[in-house]
């Protein structure tokens, strides 16, 4: 663990390890009670991703994620791993993650490991894909098409799009970041889940005000989730530093 | 980290070359390669090369996440005749002043 932590060229804690968006979304422990009294409950979205250099032309990306607290039953907590590497093709224009992923619920009774792939365009002049519209201010997208295999023989074909927005309002960093995927399962019909944050980051600091908010259904099993909260948020390194 | 790819190929110590050649063996002054460079980031941003300097942060600065960052192979590769590793520009290049050192780097010392 500690040659992890010294081989580690870069660290970064988020949202989600997914994408650059769900790492720009901040990670949020947030403290919910009910106005009409009650037990205190909790809620926990956070990611952590740590890049390691292999010395063979291409990186290697380990991350873990998770998605619980009290505020959520077991099963509709989610815990992951995932391992990832990437290659880019600049005569196309096209990069390329492989990875591998491990997901369970909060009590690890459903447990799945994927292996898949996932394409993105690094520019092609469209407006904002991959850069910011602005300098100080605007929109940034980028989309991912893939495809896995789930241990079970299932394919997951998946289409994703993160999308960021930055406005300055004086001293503040407005940002509002969310990330949409939309899952094709063989056998089943097809479902999507999006995930989006507005924060308002305190001083360069990483940590922020953060309202966020998730909807739809997302893997390993697919519940129906509908929240939104207010709490503080922690993206490392800040956004504004990076 | 970025490393320098190819040494002096006459065995002499290196003198900081003022001039050093591309792989079609075109030569160029670091200046000249940091107009280059310049240019190459300012048409990718959308903005002017006069608005760029070797501290320009390319994610801060100019927007772009790591995935763009590797638009700038193709054209480094047309214009300026080197050919960059994608894994040092997506992880090691952070400023404007990184890509010129690293094309830099590349070319051969005459």
């Amino acid at each position: 663990m500690k040659a992890l932590l010294l081989l580690a060229q870069t660290w970064s804690i988020g949202h989600s390890y997914s994408s650059p968006a769900a790492l720009r979304l901040p990670a949020t422990l947030v403290a919910v009670r009910a106005a009409s009294g009650g037990a205190w409950l909790s809620k926990l979205d956070a990611g952590v991703l740590a890049r390691l250099p292999t010395g063979a032309g291409f990186g290697l990306e380990l991350g873990v994620r998770a998605s619980g607290g009290s505020v959520r039953s077991r099963t509709e907590r989610v815990y992951s791993a995932m391992a990832r590497t990437d290659w880019s093709f600049s005569g196309p224009g096209i990069g390329m993650a492989l990875g591998a992923e491990y997901e369970a619920d909060g009590g690890f009774d459903v447990k799945k490991l994927s292996a898949g792939a996932e394409l993105t365009p690094l520019g092609w002049g469209a407006a904002g894909l991959g850069r910011f519209t602005h300098r100080t201010h605007g929109f940034r997208w980028r989309p991912w098409i893939g495809g896995a295999v789930v241990a079970d023989d299932v394919f997951r074909g998946h289409a994703r799009v993160e999308a960021v927005l930055r406005v300055p309002v004086g001293a503040l960093a407005i940002e509002g970041s969310a990330e949409a995927t939309a899952w094709y399962r063989d056998g089943f019909n097809g479902t999507n889940y999006a995930t989006a944050a507005l924060s308002a980051e305190l001083g360069g600091s990483g940590v922020s005000l953060t309202l966020s908010a998730d909807e739809g259904r997302r893997p390993p099993l697919y519940l129906k989730t509908s929240k939104a909260s207010v709490g503080l948020g922690l993206r490392l390194p800040s956004p504004s530093r990076r | 980290m970025i490393r320098r790819k190819r040494r002096r190929k006459s065995g002499a110590p290196s003198s900081g070359a003022a001039t050093r050649r591309d792989d079609k063996g075109i030569s160029w002054r670091k200046a000249e390669v940091q107009t280059a460079v310049f240019a190459i980031l300012a048409n990718l941003s959308g903005t002017v090369a006069s608005g760029i300097t070797r501290r320009t942060q390319l994610g801060r600065d100019l927007g772009w996440d790591d995935w763009y960052k590797l638009s700038i192979v193709k054209p480094v590769r047309r214009q300026l005749h080197e050919t960059l590793d994608h894994r040092v520009v997506k992880v090691d290049v952070k400023t404007a002043g990184n890509v010129v050192d690293y094309v830099w780097s590349l070319m051969e010392e005459i």
